[in-house]
């Protein structure tokens, strides 16, 4: 992407927020999570913008789930901190729903990859080059993934 | 068993309605506390009573000049909000559906938009141009002024296009308003059809665009998000992004 405004990248960021912002929260199960991440990502657009500008949704939720991933251990030294009704409420809503079931039992690198395919629409080829893995490990983990799933929802069934 | 486009379908309909933090928190540094339970239960009561205002607050097609048959009245422009410096609340709670099912859409527009009458035509004129509107918020002199400063896209105005693809496509339509070097391309969605968007700057205004190509149209959504000084009281970008994101595809 060449040298943008401030203001160009906030308003690319705004349009893209609403997608990624739920990708996100499907992956991490956590509405705060979901928000600290991409307003993180947002700020390191900001310094240094994204290298390739043919999908931007997916450079953001990258960025993100790197930064959640490296926030991890925060996350748990945090973990008794209070959460408002409203992100309980959310987490709730995501457990009723059928994708939160069939996220549930898989792991936090099999529910990104398997959002960033069935939701953000990345193929293959953009999920291995963006998350810095070998295509060969996102045929894997999709097809494990699919696995649970099926089993998950035979289960409900 | 799972199938693919089970699966596809599922993740769309129902992450597409998980419910979104207020605006103002998506910007880092416009970040207010969390918000509390009360404040997204203010937000869902205002999404819903906007939503009934839509469905039940449309009044009756009269406007002849609008090539798709059905589409709305439009609300007189407001001068409700002339000389405020107050942004957010001046716009009418009412918003307007403009119905186009000949061309294949249905947009809402804030309340505080009208749809312009006689618009001023686009020069030089655009090669398979069909049909072409914009809506604004100013009143008719400020809006003269707006269009003399700035040509057939004023900021804060919104304009839905429509193509024959026979004679130009989507992306070279893109080109041809100006997507060229340094405009930033993205394949995106809109109501789960395809749509190239495109965003560039033209003389301190950022363009937003939105190209899809349908059957043997091509529909365009733009609008501008100019200086500060250019904006009509009331509007709000977010505004703009909204009537993109609501439009109906007939």
């Amino acid at each position: 992407m060449a040298t943008i405004s401030a203001a160009v990248w906030a308003e690319l960021y705004r349009r893209e927020f609403p997608r990624v912002y739920r990708a996100l929260l499907a992956v991490l199960g956590n509405p705060d999570r979901a928000l600290d991440t991409l307003q993180d990502a947002f700020l390191e657009g900001l310094k240094k913008p994204p290298p390739h500008d043919d999908n931007l949704a997916g450079w953001l939720y990258v960025v993100a789930l790197r930064r959640a991933r490296r926030s991890a251990l925060t996350r748990v030294v945090r973990s008794g901190r209070h959460t408002s009704p409203a992100t309980d409420e959310i987490e709730r809503l995501l457990d009723r729903m059928q994708v939160g079931t069939l996220l549930a039992e898989l792991s936090e690198r099999q529910r990104a990859v398997v959002v960033a395919q069935y939701y953000l629409g990345l193929d293959h080829r953009e999920i291995a080059e963006r998350l810095g893995i070998k295509r060969g490990t996102v045929s894997a983990t999709l097809a494990q993934a699919k696995a649970r799933m099926r089993a998950e929802a035979e289960r409900g069934s | 068993m799972v199938p693919e486009l089970s699966i596809a379908r599922v993740f769309q309909r129902e992450l597409d309605a998980l419910p979104l933090p207020p605006e103002d928190a998506w910007v880092p540094n416009a970040r207010p506390a969390r918000a509390p339970a009360l404040a997204m239960a203010i937000g869902a009561v205002a999404i819903a009573a906007i939503l009934i205002v839509t469905v039940y607050g449309v009044r009756a097609s009269q406007d002849p000049a609008a090539v798709g048959a059905g589409a709305v009245s439009p609300t007189p422009p407001s001068s409700a909000c002339a000389g405020s410096d107050v942004h957010r609340p001046c716009l009418g709670p009412l918003p307007v559906i403009y119905r186009s099912p000949v061309l294949g859409y249905n947009i809402v527009i804030p309340g505080g938009f009208h749809r312009v009458v006689n618009d001023a035509p686009v020069s030089p004129a655009s090669a398979g141009l069909v049909y072409r509107e914009r809506f604004t918020a100013r009143p008719a002199d400020e809006d003269r002024a707006s269009l003399a400063s700035f040509g057939a896209l004023p900021p804060w105005d919104f304009v839905v296009e429509v193509y024959d693809r026979a004679v130009v496509t989507a992306s070279e339509r893109a080109h041809l308003d100006g997507c060229t070097a340094g405009c930033v391309t993205t394949q995106t969605t809109i109501q789960k059809e395809p749509a190239l968007s495109a965003t560039w700057t033209d003389g301190g205004v950022v363009i937003h665009a939105y190209y899809m190509d349908r059957g043997d149209r091509v529909l365009v959504l733009k609008y501008a998000v100019g200086p500060e000084t250019s904006r009509p009281a009331g509007v709000n970008e977010s505004d703009l992004l909204r009537i993109v994101e609501t439009i109906g595809l007939v």
